[in-house]
């Protein structure tokens, strides 16, 4: 295989192709919605505020040493508990979740905070399987830990001029395990986030750290309501 | 109609054929080419009066989202319960067939990097340009990624010396 079959291969696949012909409709209606998400953050937030609105709470862990550098903290009583706007929970101990550092998709230093059984496959570069997700609810938080000074306050939603994730100083992601209307996915980086982070302190190295303060909602990537998001979290 | 709804819709009928096609190529599917389109253009269509050039912001867009990781992770982890059944993808020559198999080998980041320097002409800097991030991880995405195509290529090549003799 030499450079002209990859070139000639490579003409081939990205021929120009007819896009379906409901496109456009499709992407008016996504424009749509992520303006509509935005423009309904604060009345969301505000209603998060009365408690009429799903709510994450993010609970404390203790580093512990590792070659990988994973903090987590079974005996912690911390918790993460995410509810639907049916009064329907989810409820994560801090155990169950662990903090560790790694290079960005840029190519810089970022804290991930996620479920402690994630981590393994994360950290080798493997894709967790499906079934991971379907056993229980998924939180992924990813910090860039040079865009940050203690106790700096980031409004939400945090999204990069390209909408790419390794530009962002802070990605928190939440997925529920069920199918469904009660499925969601929910992010702050949609539209439909609003309300605040306060990052008191983020520090990779031999023993990682991250403590973090967050008021506000996190918006739905699926079109389903956006949660609302309050608590802390300190390493 | 607004101006810029005319200029936008104008813009994705113009456009979109030959995004759609950089796609595939940036995904080696034809259903996360669609997919991947679709979040492009929504996301160009969000920012179109403060978009300078449009079609090099659509390019960034697309190549940013494609090794996206909490794109990815929620595509490939949660995709499965909400995508719809893939479409079998029509290809036209054996060289694409190959390509295709063997991109599916390849890391989100080895197949953009490739894309961009066989579809998108870009050298080293434009690659990490594109991609946000620096020139070394550029080349060691792409010094992999050719890697990998090459060892695919050796046994379907041998395969089809045997067939032929």
């Amino acid at each position: 295989m030499n450079e002209p079959e990859i070139l000639d291969a490579y003409r081939d696949l990205s021929t120009p192709q007819s896009p379906p012909p409901d496109l456009l409709a499709r992407v008016d209606r996504g424009i749509r919605r992520r303006r509509t998400l935005r423009r309904s953050a604060t009345g969301l937030a505000a209603l998060a505020v009365a408690g009429g609105v799903g709510v994450v709470r993010l609970g404390g862990s203790e580093p512990t040493a590792s070659d990988q550098q994973v903090a987590t903290d079974p005996g912690s009583t911390s918790t993460l508990t995410f509810t639907h706007l049916d009064g329907g929970t989810h409820t994560f101990a801090a155990g169950d979740l662990a903090l560790f550092c790694t290079s960005s998709d840029s190519g810089r230093e970022s804290l991930v905070l996620t479920r402690a059984d994630l981590v393994d496959d994360l950290l080798a570069g493997r894709e967790p399987g499906e079934e991971v997700v379907e056993s229980a609810p998924l939180l992924y938080v990813e910090l860039l830990v040079d865009k940050v000074t203690p106790g700096q306050e980031f409004p939400l939603p945090f999204d990069s001029r390209s909408g790419d994730s390794s530009d962002r100083v802070m990605t928190i992601f939440f997925a529920s395990d069920e199918g469904g209307r009660r499925a969601n996915e929910v992010s702050s980086a949609e539209p439909g986030a609003s309300g605040a982070v306060t990052v008191n302190e983020a520090r990779c190295g031999a023993d990682p750290a991250l403590s973090f303060a967050i008021d506000g909602t996190l918006g739905s990537e699926v079109g389903q309501p956006a949660m609302a998001i309050e608590g802390d979290y300190h390493s | 109609m607004r101006d810029t709804d005319a200029e936008l819709s104008a813009f994705v009928e113009a456009q979109s054929a030959v995004l759609l096609g950089f796609a595939h190529a940036l995904t080696g599917n034809r259903h996360d080419a669609w997919d991947l389109l679709q979040e492009t253009l929504v996301r160009v269509g969000e920012r179109w009066r403060r978009i300078d050039e449009p079609a090099a912001y659509a390019r960034t867009v697309m190549t940013r989202l494609n090794v996206d990781r909490i794109r990815r992770l929620r595509r490939e982890l949660l995709g499965a319960r909400t995508r719809e059944p893939a479409t079998h993808d029509q290809l036209t020559s054996a060289a694409e067939a190959w390509l295709v198999e063997a991109l599916a080998t390849l890391t989100p980041r080895q197949r953009t990097a490739l894309a961009l320097r066989y579809v998108e002409d870009l050298d080293v800097r434009g690659i990490a340009e594109r991609m946000g991030c620096s020139e070394g991880t550029v080349k060691s995405q792409l010094s992999r990624g050719i890697q990998r195509l090459k060892e695919h290529a050796e046994p379907t090549r041998t395969a089809a010396q045997k067939v032929t003799r």
